[in-house]
């Protein structure tokens, strides 16, 4: 059992990172529609941005990580503004072909200047291990889950409360009828672009801690689209909880399922998509996506 | 209060919708637009309210002009925060948001506490406050018909676009709603542009009307003269004269010429 939990927690702080990623994915579909198939490549880009700003620059590394936030959001607007917004009104797959444009153009960009060496944070976590429940934990999963937490409830509670929040699910629903109420959409759409740069940052600072800042980041978020997808593409809870299922269960794949035999050598990689197909197989919206309503 | 002169309205650079258009909304009038199918009568109203842009339409021709301020360039929103709100066709609210979001939805933006803005909506319609927790996707279609009515509401227009608000509901419920319509009217002295295709109830309701054909107005004038123009009647209100003996010329009226296309 200890040793099952000392699998399965650091597998869930992964996966807490995966939810931020699957979060900021749903922002951006949930408000314009479209699957940014780039969100991966923001989880590096805000990785580097942070190594950038507290080692080469001597940024005190908390405030380097709140630096990393803003400047995100302040990319993602830029993205929006520069890349999407002409593109309104066309069709969506072209939308999605700009996404993966944008997806080349990062990872090249971080290939040139960083190439594919690892670089390590400066440890601004204390190293011992910290005891829960009879279980030692590193702080940096520890860390994952506050951090994560806080991002998610912070996202949660601007979604269910404040005005621009409920406009903005109401350009979800029904956009025109959002405009012809006041509600200036091309606006919020630069907000979620926004938004969901700065979580996906948030998400990437937290992998470079828990594993290195690398290259290779960028396709580990692109384990978001699992998660997202099981915990259904229109719901906040569902990407964090569709993150958590995934995080876990690969820890878990990895460690249990891949010693039976050598042909499960790779199932850690494999595993979070053979979810995905099992949860759409019985719950084609995914766990917690939104159906259409039909009125009896 | 506002004015159109003569606009013309294209839709994808290609097609001409409205063919010089003359409509004037006095200020806290109630004013219908009447036409059958395809006649231009929402197309109207969106060049009023700015939502042809997102539909790649545009007014290539004339001016709009709302208490002086030209307006037929403006973005929707900025629109709204002028003063007129468009109350678009067939329901379409925010399926997934409960009631009171979908009121909170049109609250925000200009100043004034969303709580009063919400208690004025909820005393004309009394049955949404019942409703304010519910998923708005499940209510019923005169319930959702007063939501649309009431989140237009909560930015207090000055002037409300309503396009066709009697659309697939039960004659009382219109009758109902058409009432609070005028309450709104008396009360806020709010103007209305009402948009119907029921052309009975669109003259029962309002003092001046225009009729519409073909992206053109046919026909204008105070409702009494209208009810009693004889094409009015035969065309859009179903009346023929009584006690005249028909021939099969008169019900092939499709072979009768209306006397303002001539």
């Amino acid at each position: 059992m200890m040793e099952f939990l000392s699998v399965l927690i650091p597998g869930l702080a992964v996966g807490a990172i995966y939810g931020l990623v699957a979060l900021g994915f749903v922002l951006i579909f949930k408000c314009s529609g479209v699957l940014n198939i780039a969100q991966g490549q923001l989880v590096l880009v805000g990785s580097f941005i942070c190594y950038t700003l507290s080692i080469q620059l001597g940024i005190p590394f908390y405030l380097a990580l709140v630096l990393t936030l803003g400047m995100s959001y302040l990319f993602g607007v830029l993205i929006e503004v520069v890349l999407l917004r002409p593109m309104v009104g066309q069709p969506v797959l072209s939308v999605v072909m700009i996404t993966i444009a944008i997806f080349f153009i990062l990872s090249s960009l971080v290939m040139i200047f960083y190439g594919a060496t690892y670089y390590n944070y400066p440890t601004y976590l204390p190293t011992e291990k910290v005891q829960v429940a009879g279980i030692a934990i590193a702080t940096k999963y520890l860390w994952c889950f506050i951090l994560a937490a806080v991002l998610f409830v912070g996202v949660f509670l601007f979604f269910r409360f404040t005005n621009q929040g409920i406009a903005m699910r109401s350009i979800a629903d029904d956009e025109m009828a959002a405009e012809s109420l006041g509600v200036n959409v091309r606006r919020l759409h630069g907000v979620a672009w926004g938004l969901s740069f700065a979580v996906s940052a948030g998400a990437g600072v937290l992998l470079g801690t828990v594993m290195t800042v690398y290259y290779g980041l960028g396709f580990i978020g692109l384990k978001a689209i699992p998660a997202v997808i099981v915990g259904g593409l229109e719901s906040l809870g569902g990407a964090m909880v569709g993150g958590l299922i995934i995080g876990g269960l690969e820890a878990v794949a990895g460690v249990y399922l891949a010693p039976l035999s050598q042909f499960l050598g790779g199932i850690k990689d494999v595993f979070p998509y053979v979810i995905l197909m099992l949860v759409l197989l019985v719950k084609p919206y995914g766990l917690f996506g939104e159906r259409r309503i039909e009125r009896i | 209060m506002l004015v159109l002169n003569s606009i013309e309205v294209m839709y994808g650079g290609v097609l001409l919708i409205l063919k010089g258009i003359s409509i004037q909304v006095p200020e806290g009038g109630i004013i219908a637009l009447l036409g059958s199918n395809g006649a231009g009568k929402s197309t109207t109203l969106k060049a009023i309210s700015g939502l042809l842009k997102s539909e790649e339409g545009a007014v290539t021709d004339g001016s709009i002009i709302f208490d002086g301020i030209r307006i037929d360039n403006k973005d929707a929103y900025q629109i709204v925060k002028l003063g007129i709100v468009q109350v678009m066709e067939g329901r379409r609210i925010f399926e997934h948001l409960t009631t009171e979001e979908n009121l909170r939805a049109g609250g925000q933006s200009d100043g004034g506490s969303i709580n009063r803005k919400l208690d004025m909506v909820y005393s004309y319609f009394p049955q949404l406050k019942k409703l304010r927790n519910q998923v708005s996707g499940y209510l019923s279609g005169g319930e959702q018909q007063m939501l649309v009515i009431g989140r237009a509401l909560m930015k207090h227009p000055r002037l409300l676009l309503l396009d066709e608000p009697s659309l697939g509901l039960a004659p009382r419920l219109v009758e109902e709603i058409l009432g609070i319509v005028k309450r709104i009217n008396e009360d806020e002295k709010t103007a209305i542009l009402l948009v119907e295709q029921n052309a009975t109830l669109g003259l029962e309701a309002s003092s001046y009307g225009y009729v519409m054909e073909n992206g053109k107005v046919v026909l204008d004038g105070p409702v009494d003269k209208l009810k009693a123009n004889e094409d009015v009647k035969e065309f859009y209100l179903g009346l023929t004269e009584v006690g005249k003996k028909k021939s099969y010329r008169d019900v092939k009226h499709y072979t009768r010429r209306k006397r303002w296309l001539a």
